[in-house]
């Protein structure tokens, strides 16, 4: 099952590589979206992970060229994100229209578990 | 320097307005006078006037109206009006209907017109200022309140990267660990979870006094959210071999409300009973006080009680009563300010009674509303 991860807090994106690795998951992980993205045709991911608040391109901007793509159509994109500013909300809707997955964002700090249960579900 | 123009005279006798403008001349500001109702709408328009005063009887408009215009276009401006006698009972309607400042009856005695329109131009400065500061408060609160939510954002992202590394250690995701290494990172895992509960609290809080945090209110079954908070909780009172146990009025109505922030309310309420419980167990009671237009919801629990001169302060912020540190899992010292601020933004009350060592019962209520009275 591979995953790619893409988020811009460099600790916490190796971090969270390790909780998926230990779990048995392959993952790509990237700090940069647009080259993460870029990286998604020749990885062939199952599931994406992706800070919605990026620097450069944003986050429903990423999903809308990587679901560009028809072969990654059915790919499931879940957003992580330490905004609570109330400005994640019209990320997320924009996210969502974008093709992301509609579920409640993982918010940070995550707990692990519920990482866990999220990837579990959406990753085939 | 020319002096300001502060004051407006209206009136259409000439001889007036001459006698005004003797009076006048050693005041430090300058007054305007006019016979002529649209000179004196012009010269509103245009000067920063403080105080208008204006004859009642005039052939082209009755001073009150005049003065209702002036309040309608410029509602900072002292209003002030000129009445001889057969017109005091108009002019102290006039006041009372907060359409005139004061009355000055005609005719006048010098010193008392000066000292009163001194005092008018100094209630002017002070309502003015008053406003300001008003103003600016609400500027600096808005400040304040994007400061919080920035700042807890920014708190965040750090806290994520410990969190996920004290997490991996402590559920040995990474190998094994000693029993040394798990105890000091328990302390550290339950610290950083206090910390994010804390962060949590406090945007939450901010964003409910600021009036920023949208209600989702439904006309709902409040039963279904207290069967749902027992469900989650139920596990740990049973863990601590306490009961929870629900009294359900069967005669009650649907009432309007957020049921996310509810459920927030009764799982705070619920927690905090099976924290400070050590035998018994916790009650949810519902009863229909239909004739008061609410419901009510109790919490009761067989817990040690909370002494009479703590109930008053439950509910501020950062408030703990001592025995709270000594539990393990350390609360934020929000939860019922929270709570608070949900029932009070629902229309309803929320209030605390307690015996020592016996129990404690906190109540809130919803309010009914009209059309579901009947049900």
């Amino acid at each position: 099952m591979k995953i790619l991860l893409i988020d811009d807090d460099q600790d916490l994106c190796q971090l969270t590589k390790r909780v998926l690795t230990k779990n048995g998951y392959d993952v790509a992980e990237f700090n940069d979206g647009a080259k993460g993205i870029a990286f998604a045709s020749q990885y062939k991911p199952n599931l994406i992970l992706m800070d919605i608040m990026l620097p450069g391109l944003s986050g429903p901007e990423l999903i809308a060229s990587f679901k560009s793509d028809p072969q990654f159509k059915n790919v499931p994109v879940v957003f992580l994100t330490a905004l609570v500013t109330g400005e994640e909300q019209g990320l997320e809707e924009e996210g969502i229209a974008a093709g992301g997955v509609n579920y409640p964002t993982l918010g940070k700090p995550y707990e692990i578990e519920r990482l866990l249960a999220i990837v579990k579900k959406y990753a085939k | 320097m020319a002096k300001e123009i502060q004051v407006l005279f209206l009136d259409d006798e000439d001889s007036v307005l001459n006698d005004i403008l003797r009076l006048f001349a050693q005041e430090p500001y300058e007054v305007f006078t006019t016979t002529n109702l649209h000179k004196a709408m012009e010269v509103l328009r245009k000067e920063k006037i403080k105080v208008v005063v204006s004859d009642q009887r005039m052939a082209e408009i009755q001073g009150v109206k005049f003065l209702q215009d002036v309040k309608m276009y410029y509602p900072d401006i002292v209003r002030i009006l000129f009445a001889t006698n057969t017109d005091f009972s108009s002019a102290e309607e006039a006041i009372n209907m907060g359409e005139v400042y004061r009355f000055i009856s005609k005719p006048w005695k010098n010193a008392e017109l000066l000292s009163t329109i001194r005092r008018a131009i100094e209630h002017y400065d002070l309502t003015i200022r008053a406003e300001l500061t008003n103003q600016r408060l609400k500027e600096m609160y808005e400040m304040q309140r994007e400061f919080t939510s920035t700042v807890s954002h920014e708190l965040r992202t750090p806290l994520a990267s410990i969190k996920t590394a004290i997490d991996l250690v402590y559920k040995k995701t990474l190998g094994a660990i000693n029993s040394d290494q798990e105890e000091v990172l328990g302390r550290a895992k339950r610290n950083v979870d206090r910390l994010k509960r804390l962060i949590d609290d406090i945007l939450d809080l901010t964003k409910m006094e600021s009036g920023k945090l949208q209600m989702n209110f439904m006309t709902n079954d409040i039963h279904r959210s207290i069967l749902e908070v027992v469900e989650a909780q139920k596990d740990v009172a049973r863990s601590r071999g306490l009961y929870l146990k629900t009294s359900l009025d069967a005669q009650l109505p649907y009432v309007s409300f957020d049921s996310d922030r509810i459920i927030q309310v009764l799982n705070n309420l619920v927690g905090n009973a099976i924290k400070f419980t050590k035998q018994g167990g916790i009650t949810i009671k519902t009863l229909n006080k239909f004739r008061e237009n609410f419901i009510l919801i109790k919490i009761i629990d067989t817990g040690k009680g909370i002494a009479q001169e703590e109930l008053p302060k439950l509910f501020q912020k950062f408030h703990q009563i001592e025995s709270a540190h000594e539990n393990e899992e350390g609360g934020t010292g929000l939860g019922l300010a929270i709570c608070k601020e949900i029932i009070t933004r629902h229309g309803g009350e929320i209030w605390v009674e307690s015996i020592l060592e016996k129990e404690t019962t906190f109540n809130f209520t919803l309010p009914i509303p009209a059309q579901s009275k009947t049900l």
